[in-house]
């Protein structure tokens, strides 16, 4: 079987939430920011080819070139594209500030993540409470990893010298369930 | 050379405006609603997100995760609230975009269904005037259309020799400025 990625309660339960406002589980939960072409945007062909149905129309925009001579020669149409301005205004502020609420979550929430940079479309196990609490310890105190590896190293060798007889049955079982656990904890920070 | 369609200067600015706003000349000037899904797509069709609503954080995944991470309940409800301002504007700039498109095609443009890829002239402001007399009173062009027959079989029953040029002159004047009238209503 292969070897499944551990994730924390926290790090499950964010999953369904970035599905939605990011790009998914499929796309490393990567965001982008909003485009005002691709909500007027068709594609057609083979490759995809998009034609962009409206742009964007700013204040400024209407006292220059075609819009300038238009609205000199049909002053009527003035307000309407000044509130059309305006609502594009409010919409790319929103989005803005939209897009920068989520950049600032999703890093942030990422941060917590036991690895930000792990395929998330892999299979998972959560941690217990207990294999939390170990997580957060060796990530706190990752001085205690190598220490731990010379352990099982060290473990390894003496099971392998020990007779095999009934008699020191006792003493590999012990050995074995210390071998047990660090190669667990071993394997909650991907190290085993 | 092909008979070039006349419009007015209005309509000739309007092609300039509507064409940044609607499907084009090519495709007659058609104007769509925004699809706020989307807005976080990328040029490769992938979806990076959507515009949360209010009511999203109320279903079970956005619950349970606010259950064990209540910090960040703050910034996905502000979230929600500026998605609802970008959907309000939006929607209402799309309202006022129809509205005008339907009005300009209404209003200014004299034919809704032609091919508006076809090259044309733009009315002077003196043949402008004369358009719109002759769109205002439509009995005017039978008369017109007469006169230019007279015209023409007057001139065709004169001597066609130097001497009589200075008499044909007036005729070929009149003829001219008629058919230039007939152009503009493509009857001629």
């Amino acid at each position: 079987m292969s070897k499944r990625r551990f994730v924390s309660q926290k790090e499950e339960l964010a999953y369904p939430v970035l599905e939605e406002i990011t790009g998914g589980a499929k796309n490393g939960y990567e965001t982008k920011s909003g485009d005002w072409y691709q909500m007027y945007s068709t594609y057609s062909g083979a490759f995809g080819y998009r034609r962009v149905w409206a742009r964007r129309i700013s204040q400024y925009q209407l006292n220059y070139r075609d819009f300038a001579k238009f609205l000199q020669a049909m002053p009527e149409y003035k307000e309407v594209f000044e509130e059309m301005a305006k609502q594009c205004e409010i919409a790319e502020a929103a989005v803005n500030t939209f897009d920068s609420l989520r950049i600032k979550f999703v890093e942030d929430i990422k941060k917590t993540f036991v690895n930000p940079n792990a395929n998330f479309e892999t299979e998972f196990n959560v941690f217990s409470n207990e294999q939390e609490e170990m997580f957060q310890d060796l990530k706190a105190n990752p001085d205690k990893i190598p220490a731990l590896k010379a352990r099982s190293i060290e473990i390894q060798e003496q099971l392998e010298g020990l007779p095999k007889d009934r008699a020191s049955s006792p003493l590999r079982k012990t050995l074995k369930e210390e071998l047990d656990l660090i190669i667990e904890k071993l394997k909650l920070i991907g190290e085993a | 050379m092909a008979r070039r369609r006349t419009v007015s200067k209005a309509e000739h600015l309007a092609y300039e405006v509507l064409k940044d706003h609607t499907t084009g000349e090519r495709f007659q000037f058609q104007a769509y609603r925004a699809s706020l899904h989307s807005i976080f797509k990328t040029p490769d069709l992938y979806r990076a997100g959507e515009l949360i609503y209010s009511f999203d954080l109320r279903k079970d995944e956005y619950v349970n995760f606010f259950k064990l991470m209540p910090k960040y309940k703050p910034i996905l409800e502000e979230m929600a609230k500026e998605a609802d301002k970008v959907r309000k504007a939006i929607e209402r700039y799309d309202e006022l975009k129809l509205a005008f498109v339907k009005e300009v095609k209404e209003q200014v443009f004299e034919n809704q269904k032609i091919n508006f890829e076809s090259a044309y002239l733009i009315r002077t402001d003196a043949q402008e005037v004369i358009y719109q007399d002759l769109k205002a009173n439509p009995d005017k062009i039978p008369p017109l259309k007469a006169r230019l027959v007279e015209l023409e079989t007057i001139l065709d029953g004169m001597p066609q020799d130097r001497a009589s040029a200075p008499l044909r002159k007036p005729y070929k004047e009149e003829i001219e400025s008629i058919v230039d009238k007939l152009k503009l209503f493509n009857e001629a």
